[in-house]
């Protein structure tokens, strides 16, 4: 199960200059019946060409509030702000709706969290496998298409409705349809393999990762499975209460955190204690962390102060990484 | 999908034997008789005697009961007993008008009701969207009877000329007198019905707005467009089909307010008529037509299920071959 991929970053699919994906200030709000609820706060990072990108974090960090803002997917009554939104050099929050539909699907490709839910109940797969890559696939190239993610023997079944296929055959369609088919450079994965089986997440993994071997696309990769990050990740960063609280080369990351949230996350992981040691939780709840006024992670940290509490600390440089804190470093 | 008929249709055909009989049960209940309309004020109780005997009313309520039952199954309704006339054709005319009064109604206004609910929820939150909510509540809480009453007075004092206000013109009278005449009851009939189809139709769209495969499709530049008609509507039709079908039923049952208020010659009207004289074997007649084709409809819409819902599909061969 632990097999390292190596790839080099930046080299496939390098073909302009700068960052394939730039993301500076971001902030997402969505508007509910209590008030303004911010979802993501202030974040800055950049995705190179070629890379794979980690986006890791608990449930309610934001993750995927930032990856539907990046689609402009939001739904109604939420707002996008950014002092830049760069995708491939060109400005996504003031690009008109009809040069984002274009963009969408052709540009950048979404796998969905959930296989199981994102094909229409009523229509067969095939209709809409067609329907979705715009309607240029005939059964030939479908077919074509659903061999190359190892579902070659599904030719008979493409009449059936999405039901009657498992989780993993389904993601499997999807990713057919939405990273094959057209060739986005830039694939946002929302936890695409988190509602599968165990047995069949590895398989779905495997596959994404074969793809952008062949296709030399890049990958933004959500997940809170930091086994996965360690695996496949060129460079990783982690978000809390809807802050990047640090973004890092994933070695550098893993080697010697320096935000105190991602010291207690790695802690908290089973590979990393002895056997027989008791797990170590992260004490307290991410809950309502993004309305805090200092540091989101202060409640829970074992290093806040006073200022921690009151002054949200800006990004800075430090040990070859950005960091949010107060009080970055090793641990003592 | 045979097998499914035939299973629902059984199903169906008990139910309207239950309803029967307790039609039957009740109108014997009622106080009176039929024979009230035979005997003149102050009868003797032997006349009164003669009258039941010949209309068969003396014998012990079981004995009414089966040959009610046999004359059901046989289908032979028998005659009024107020005037003689068969039943069959007593209703015939009648069906014809409720029939023609109920399929105007329904295709137009749940065609005005889809087009307004599916337009509110693509426009959700703007005007258009507030127009629809407002009109479709409006719509389906104004009483028809009320709203009836309110028309017969506009075009039958204040500007009369336009619509007849009261009666039915066959089409003898002339194709455009006829159609004429259908637009004040079928107008009052089905306006509520629009406003629930609205509303329903509005809910579920937005619920299948939200829907993971939507956004999906989305994220793959599907356009709105596509995604409003082909794939949300698809979705959403589901649950409306349920309330569509049961308006069906009631639209072609034979609206008995409706017909009263407008002197539609209806089975409605024929429902108060009877009931009114005890005609019992009218009355069964009226009430059979209204319990039957309110079960039709429900049949209908299982079996509409069926044709466009396939996990409904699969259900019922995964569980017809266990």
């Amino acid at each position: 199960m632990r097999t390292v991929v190596e790839l080099p970053a930046g080299q496939a699919g390098d073909t302009g200059a700068g960052p394939l994906l730039e993301v500076s200030g971001l902030d997402v709000t969505y508007r509910t019946a209590r008030g303004l609820l911010p979802a993501v706060r202030d974040v800055s990072f950049r995705v190179e060409r070629g890379e794979v990108f980690g986006l890791v974090g608990e449930s309610g960090s934001g993750k995927s509030s930032l990856v539907t803002a990046l689609m402009r997917l939001l739904p109604r009554g939420s707002e996008i702000t950014a002092d830049r939104l760069e995708f491939d050099g060109t400005d996504l929050l003031t690009m008109p709706e009809s040069r984002m539909r274009r963009l969408r699907g052709r540009e950048i490709g979404l796998v969905p969290q959930r296989p199981m839910t994102s094909l229409s109940p009523v229509t067969p797969v095939a209709a809409q496998l067609r329907r979705l890559t715009g309607g240029e696939v005939d059964d030939a190239r479908l077919h074509e298409l659903l061999t190359d993610v190892g579902l070659g023997g599904l030719k008979a079944r493409l009449g059936d409705y999405p039901f009657q296929f498992s989780g993993g055959q389904l993601q499997r369609m999807l990713i057919a349809v939405a990273v094959l088919a057209r060739e986005p450079s830039l694939v946002l994965a929302d936890e695409p393999t988190t509602t599968l089986d165990a047995t069949v997440q590895a398989q779905v993994l495997r596959l994404l990762l074969d793809l952008r071997e062949r296709l030399g696309n890049t990958v933004l990769l959500v997940t809170h499975d930091l086994g996965v990050v360690a695996q496949v990740c060129d460079r990783v960063g982690v978000m809390y209460g809807g802050r990047l609280v640090e973004v890092a080369p994933t070695r550098q990351l893993f080697e010697d955190p320096q935000h105190p949230y991602t010291r207690a996350l790695l802690a908290a992981m089973p590979s990393n204690q002895a056997r027989g040691e008791r797990l170590r939780p992260i004490p307290g709840t991410v809950s309502g962390a993004q309305l805090l006024p200092g540091c989101p992670f202060a409640p829970r940290c074992d290093r806040a102060t006073a200022l921690c509490w009151e002054v949200d600390p800006e990004p800075t440089e430090h040990a070859g990484r950005t960091v949010r804190c107060h009080h970055p470093g090793s641990p003592a | 999908m045979l097998s499914y008929a035939i299973r629902r249709a059984g199903g169906a055909a008990v139910v309207l034997l239950l309803v029967l009989t307790m039609v039957f049960l009740m109108l014997h209940a009622a106080p009176g008789g039929p024979e009230t309309a035979y005997l003149g004020n102050n009868p003797t109780p032997e006349k009164r005697a003669a009258v039941l005997a010949q209309l068969g009313l003396d014998r012990p309520l079981w004995a009414q009961y089966l040959t009610f039952v046999g004359s059901i199954l046989t289908l032979d309704l028998g005659s009024s007993l107020t005037t003689g006339t068969p039943v069959s054709e007593l209703l015939a005319d009648r069906m014809l008008v409720t029939l023609e009064l109920g399929l105007v109604a329904f295709v137009v206004w749940t065609a005005i009701g889809m087009l307004a609910g599916a337009l509110a929820a693509a426009r959700r939150g703007r005007a258009l969207d507030a127009v629809v909510r407002v009109g479709s509540v409006v719509a389906l809480s104004v009483p028809s009877f009320w709203l009836g009453l309110i028309l017969v007075l506009v075009f039958g004092l204040y500007v009369p000329g336009v619509l007849p206000s009261s009666g039915w013109a066959t089409w003898d009278e002339g194709v455009g007198e006829h159609l004429r005449s259908i637009v004040l009851p079928a107008f009052t009939l089905g306006i509520s019905a629009a406003g629930v189809i609205a509303r329903t139709l509005r809910t579920s769209m937005i619920e299948a707005l939200d829907a993971d495969h939507v956004t999906f499709g989305r994220s793959l530049g599907l356009n709105e467009r596509t995604i409003l008609s082909r794939i949300a509507l698809r979705n959403a039709v589901i649950p409306t089909v349920t309330v569509i079908g049961m308006m069906l039923g009631t639209f072609i049952g034979g609206a008995v307010l409706i017909e009263n208020v407008f002197n539609v010659p209806g089975v409605g009207q024929l429902v108060v008529s009877s009931f009114l004289a005890h005609d019992y074997p009218v009355a069964i007649a009226a009430t059979v037509w209204t319990a039957g084709t309110f079960l039709v409809a429900t049949l209908v819409v299982d079996l509409l299920y069926f044709a466009i819902d396939p996990r409904i599909r699969a259900q019922f061969l995964e569980r017809s071959t266990r």
